[in-house]
């Protein structure tokens, strides 16, 4: 449905960053989430595909037309402002009718179409309220069907829950999952929230610093993040720069199974899982020092102090097992690392 | 190639949004300005400061100099004790009528100043109501100075006032201070910034007072612009003119940079609270003495000058309507040429062609500086402060010995006057239109452009909707201040074309009490035009954001 084909962009002043060559795909009804840490690029690729930006390089394509030459009011793109943008002159169906007026519907089909946006987010007979007197959750909803009421062939979102209390971001993600799943449309979700990615979108595409740095289905790229960037944008903290030979990666921690890796310095990850606390007598067992102990709710998280100073990060299920001190020093057992790359 | 010619569009029209305002200004302000300059300066086409050192070593200006800032000084002086209490009373208490009261505070500030002057001369003037001729004594101009401005100070400091966090006043007293103390030790240091920047406008206004010392002052009291004028109008000396004008230039201009760095240095990050949280109805018996005392007080000053203009107007010659069916009548002998009442057609014409200008101009000028938002005050922003720091009769002055000859010959024009107008009202016009353009969020107009609306369609649906009080609102202060402007119009009207401040003005200086009758006529119907506009215009903001 929308193709990015190799898009850059460029700021004179550089006050926002710009893209370097990014290119990916939505597929028709999918949900494609765009997440990356803020600054990466991703309202600017939001606009430039809405034309709100100029491109310097490359294409989009939407639904097989070239949009280079098309003025915003012509792309048939759906986009829901992060702070929603909302007119203030207008009341809620003033807002929602707007694209259909836009586009010369008679004021009849407006009231139907406006009517039934209504109801698909929740906020049916809200149509003459004014939008002063909305709550940022209604505000949202407003402007997600002033978006979709226009019909466009793709509807993107500048992090929707971003101005939102974080206590009703559960509920909110699950509705507009719904709605996405109910209208079909191609969606472009962008977030800097993993978990809120991972729960809307077929696939998600990681930027950074402009550029694209893995796209794929979340459980793959969470499987296998493949990059230090992502590992850490994951959450992942048990990142090194390890010495790699013979299938075995060396380091601080002594040496672990490295699945495989090429020879040489490399980046892995070693999943908190796969650190164990052992007797001292295992063979392959460290000695290290507890830096400090953490709740985690299901489960505790250590920080453990790696012969030379360096951090790792182990979890542990929640026993009766008398928490560790700080300095205390035991003994880990590292089942294994990966090769990020 | 497309792309690139619609950005050279974008460029040209961004450029045309800055050139037309600079082209206006320079023809009609910066010439005439720098006209007078040449003309007190250049003599024979050589510098000569000699016109300049006469002036100033002559004791006669050395002391209209000192007079004129220790008239304004001490006008602000009066205007601040006057106004604070009302500023207390609508920034803290509820009360009936409040919003009214609120929109009528406005009336004084653009009344003309011929009309203010006429007001306190029924009071207070020969044949006054009150039985007191005070006609030429400071205390009236000083009175008729704060008349005028204290509504500039309670709308500013009002509005801060208002929204100031009472739980620091409930803080200071929780720690044992005063009422008074608090309000020496908080309140007053948190409204600095707003005292300050209002009592330099006010500051500014006496400096350039014009009419109310021309009627109410006596012979010893005379400013600069006064000077200006007779110089000018009556001895004809144009070069001692240009000099006094180019003396008042200077004060303006180190009054605005003063005042700006101390702005600078001055402004704190305070947390406000929307104002009508904090307004509460008066409890306790002080607070009802207070509110009692300070709504008399507004009464006092506010209303009974224009009850008695009423008043004298049907009964000064004669009860009933004497001095107001001479209004028709051309009267032989009389100093204008045609019937008075002429002079409401000739006033709202003028004023009708000043308000457009303005507002093209003006407008064109404030979306030009909305659009530069977050780079200071740049240099254009400074040119268009320019007409803030002149003067009315530096204008009107101006025009007269710059658009009289040479390139721009306006001399037969009758443009000449809805232009001096439009100068004058362009600033008001440009500060109330710059935060609207500047509250303009980007993000609406693309949100519109998405949902498929045409650039035209953007500015159709979604612009003119959102800016279209404000421009109404600009439109009003227009078309007041240039219906009732008197100091650069009395340079440039004709005895044929006259308007009705110059008429009232002519009638103020003949003898007899049909005259002044007449006078007193015309200023209701001035006052009854402007008070109609400036309350219609309040209606129109009350929902908006947005002081001034």
């Amino acid at each position: 449905m929308l193709r990015i084909e190799s898009v850059s962009t460029s700021y004179p002043g550089a006050l926002r960053p710009s893209l370097n060559r990014v290119d990916f795909n939505v597929g028709a009804g999918e949900v494609v989430a765009l997440l990356g840490p803020s600054g990466s690029g991703k309202t600017t690729l939001l606009q430039a595909i809405a034309g709100l930006l100029p491109i310097d390089h490359g294409r989009v394509v939407l639904a097989g037309r070239d949009m280079q030459s098309i003025p915003t009011h012509r792309r048939g793109v759906g986009l829901m402002f992060q702070d929603f943008a909302l007119f203030p002159h207008r009341t809620v169906a003033g807002n929602v009718g707007f694209g259909l007026e836009m586009a010369h519907e008679s004021p009849t089909d407006r009231e139907v179409k406006v009517d039934a946006m209504l109801d698909l987010v929740g906020l049916t007979g809200f149509g003459q309220r004014s939008i002063s007197t909305l709550s940022g959750g209604q505000r949202q909803r407003v402007a997600l069907a002033r978006a979709l009421a226009a019909t466009p062939q793709i509807l993107m979102l500048d992090e929707p829950l971003g101005a939102l209390d974080p206590m009703h971001r559960e509920t909110l993600v699950r509705d507009l999952s719904q709605v996405f799943a109910k209208t079909g449309l191609s969606v472009l979700y962008v977030t800097h929230d993993q978990a809120e990615a991972f729960e809307v979108a077929d696939r998600v595409v990681i930027m950074n610093d402009g550029c694209v740095e893995r796209i794929g289905e979340p459980q793959v790229i969470w499987s296998y993040p493949k990059s230090p960037f992502v590992a850490r944008f994951l959450g992942f903290t048990n990142v090194f720069d390890a010495e790699v030979f013979d299938g075995r990666a060396y380091g601080p921690w002594g040496s672990c199974v490295v699945a495989s890796t090429p020879p040489g310095l490399q980046p892995i990850l070693i999943r908190p899982d796969d650190v164990e606390l052992v007797d001292d007598h295992r063979p392959g067992a460290i000695s290290v020092s507890v830096a400090r102990e953490v709740f985690r709710g299901d489960h505790m998280r250590i920080s453990l102090e790696l012969p030379g100073g360096s951090l790792i990060d182990m979890d542990r299920n929640i026993t009766a097992e008398a928490r560790h001190e700080r300095g205390e020093r035991v003994h880990i057992f590292i089942h294994g690392a990966e090769y990020l790359g | 190639m497309r792309i690139v010619l619609l950005r050279v569009w974008t460029r040209a029209w961004g450029l045309a949004l800055f050139v037309i305002p600079l082209a206006f200004l320079a023809v009609f302000l910066a010439y005439p300005v720098v006209s007078i300059i040449l003309r007190g300066l250049v003599h024979q086409g050589h510098w000569n400061f000699s016109a300049f050192s006469d002036v100033a070593n002559s004791r006669y200006y050395r002391k209209v100099l000192w007079f004129t800032i220790w008239q304004a000084s001490a006008s602000t002086a009066v205007t601040l004790l006057l106004a604070l209490p009302i500023a207390a009373l609508f920034a803290r208490f509820e009360f009936r009528g409040k919003r009214v009261l609120w929109a009528l505070l406005l009336v004084p500030f653009v009344l003309p100043t011929v009309v203010v002057g006429a007001s306190f001369l029924a009071l207070f003037g020969p044949h006054g109501a009150s039985g007191i001729n005070l006609q030429g004594s400071m205390w009236l101009v000083l009175l008729a100075h704060a008349f005028f401005n204290v509504a500039v100070v309670v709308r500013t400091v009002g509005t801060l006032w208002a929204c100031l966090d009472p739980s620091m006043e409930q803080a200071a007293r929780t720690l044992g201070a005063s009422p008074l103390r608090t309000f020496r030790a908080v309140t007053l240091p948190l409204l600095r910034p707003a005292i300050a920047a209002s009592a330099s406008i006010v500051f500014l206004f006496c400096f350039t007072s014009f009419g109310i010392l021309l009627v109410l002052g006596g012979s010893s009291s005379r400013t600069l612009e006064v000077e200006i004028y007779d110089q000018t109008a009556r001895f004809f000396h144009l070069d001692v003119a240009a000099v006094l004008a180019i003396m008042q230039l200077v004060g303006i201009a180190t009054a605005l940079v003063i005042y700006s760095r101390y702005q600078r240095k001055r402004s704190v990050q305070q947390s406000l609270r929307p104002g009508r949280e904090t307004a509460y109805r008066p409890g306790s018996f002080r607070e009802r003495v207070f509110v009692t005392l300070a709504l008399c007080e507004m009464g006092l000053l506010f209303g009974v000058p224009l009850v008695v203009l009423c008043w004298k107007s049907l009964s000064i010659a004669g009860f009933g309507f004497t001095s107001w069916q001479a209004l028709f009548t051309n009267k032989r002998g009389s100093t204008i040429f045609v019937p008075p009442i002429e002079a409401v057609g000739n006033s709202l014409g003028f004023a009708l062609a000043a308000t457009t200008i303005a507002l093209v101009i003006g407008g064109l000028a404030a979306w030009a500086i909305a659009r530069r938002a977050g780079r200071g005050l740049g240099w254009f922003d400074a040119a268009l402060l320019l007409p803030l720091g002149t003067s009315a009769v530096t204008v009107g002055f101006g025009f007269l010995i710059a658009l009289d000859h040479g390139p721009v010959n306006l001399r037969a024009s009758l443009w000449l006057i809805p232009i001096a107008q439009a100068i004058v009202a362009i600033p008001l016009v440009v500060w109330t239109l710059v935060p609207m353009f500047r509250s303009m969020d980007r993000q609406l107009r693309d949100a519109a452009g998405v949902l498929g609306a045409s650039p035209w369609q953007v500015w159709r649906f979604i612009e003119l909707p959102v800016i279209f009080r404000s421009v109404l609102v600009s439109a009003g202060f227009a078309f007041a201040i240039s219906f009732g402007e008197f100091g650069a119009t009395v340079f440039l009207a004709r005895a044929d074309y006259p308007t009705i401040p110059i008429v009232i003005y002519r009638f103020l200086g003949q003898p007899g009490a049909l005259n002044l009758g007449q006078a007193m006529a015309l200023s209701v119907i001035l006052m009854a035009v402007t008070a109609t506009i400036v309350l219609l215009v309040d209606r129109l903001r009350l929902r908006q954001l947005g002081q001034f």
